[in-house]
């Protein structure tokens, strides 16, 4: 059982649908990624309880994290969107910090999430 | 939102700096009244602000400087000519009718603040909506509050949006932060306010349309274009 087998992919039509949030934390000091991540959990869980939160299929994507600009990404059922993103607003210290989280966007994929908002270049300069 | 010069943490230049990187267009600077020079005094700071932001004064008339309603009224009538925003603390019930039934007032804030009610009724909600004064989403209140406080004033907040949208009266939200790190994008609070059962459209005309209305309003009636309702000077 050292190779666990992955489940056959679903369909595109059965799959969830889903919504990612570009964010950036504007911040007095720099804020470690473990940290913000405490945060953003608390608060969410807090706002919507445990329930709440499974029903909304919160990921927070790590990898694409960026400590220069302290803006990431999150992940979210579309029927939970808005109540994300008030909860998101909720948070207001982290540590002895005072943050704010800024949106930038929400896009239908991570490749669309990442062009729209983190690529340096953008489409308009090409056309 | 509140200055430093009454009871808040920063400086106007501070917190147009932050508004305009949080994506603001205009904000209000809505001091206590405390007396009429310091109105003169926030006028003069406003003016001396650099930036391409739109700034303008408001006062707020609170029920701890207020004796009783006469006097209320009193202060209503020497503030109205003076700033183009006349916003009162609500709260008590006897503040948010008097409020309500006069049209000087333009906004009622937070008229849910330590109450086990949301504050509003019939007769309150009747008079707002002759009297064209609009009922304000305080979103410092949820932000400083936490778990069953807020879970309280949640439910406030969502009870009045409900009676509020029954008697088809406008809504606005506002931060009322003391601190410019207090305040939240504005699409945030459209967020905050549509989980809350506040209709999308309209939580989006909460931010934008309806203040920007206000503000045009009283600008006209302070530089006597207009008249009475429905009567404008047109050149």
């Amino acid at each position: 059982m050292a190779d666990q087998k992955k489940p056959k992919p679903i369909p595109a039509s059965l799959r969830p649908t889903r919504r990612y949030i570009a964010y950036q934390v504007i911040s007095e000091e720099k804020i470690p990624y473990a940290d913000l991540a405490n945060a953003i959990w608390h608060a969410i869980l807090n706002f919507l309880g445990e329930f709440g939160v499974s029903e909304a299929e919160i990921w927070l994507v790590k990898n694409l994290y960026d400590e220069k600009k302290q803006a990431g990404i999150i992940r979210c059922s579309h029927r939970y969107l808005e109540r994300i993103r008030a909860a998101l607003s909720l948070v207001q210290r982290i540590g002895d910090t005072r943050v704010v989280i800024k949106v930038l966007g929400v896009s239908g994929t991570i490749k669309a999430t990442q062009m729209k908002y983190f690529s340096e270049t953008s489409l308009t300069e090409f056309t | 939102m509140n200055s430093h010069l009454s009871g808040g943490e920063n400086t106007i230049q501070e917190i147009a700096d932050f508004a305009k990187k949080l994506g603001y267009a205009g904000i209000i600077i809505n001091d206590d009244f405390e007396s009429l020079e310091k109105i003169e005094q926030l006028k003069e700071e406003i003016s001396q602000v650099e930036t391409d932001l739109e700034i303008y004064p408001g006062t707020t008339i609170r029920m701890e400087n207020v004796k009783n309603i006469s006097d209320f009224k009193n202060i209503l009538s020497k503030v109205r000519e003076k700033v183009l925003i006349v916003t009162v603390a609500g709260g008590d019930y006897r503040i948010n009718r008097a409020a309500c039934e006069d049209p000087r007032v333009d906004i009622l804030t937070h008229p849910e603040l330590g109450r086990t009610d949301s504050g509003l009724d019939e007769p309150i909600l009747k008079s707002a909506s002759v009297n064209n004064v609009v009922i304000e989403i305080n979103f410092r209140e949820i932000l400083n509050s936490f778990r069953k406080p807020r879970s309280y004033i949640l439910n406030h907040v969502a009870a009045n949006i409900r009676l509020c949208d029954h008697f088809r009266i406008p809504m606005i939200i506002s931060s009322d932060a003391k601190s410019a790190w207090e305040l939240r994008p504005p699409r945030e609070m459209v967020s905050m306010a549509n989980s809350l059962g506040l209709d999308l459209g309209k939580a989006f005309a909460a931010v934008t349309s309806i203040p920007q209305g206000i503000i045009e309003n009283n600008k006209k009636t302070l530089e006597g274009k207009k008249i009475t309702e429905g009567v404008e000077l047109v050149e």
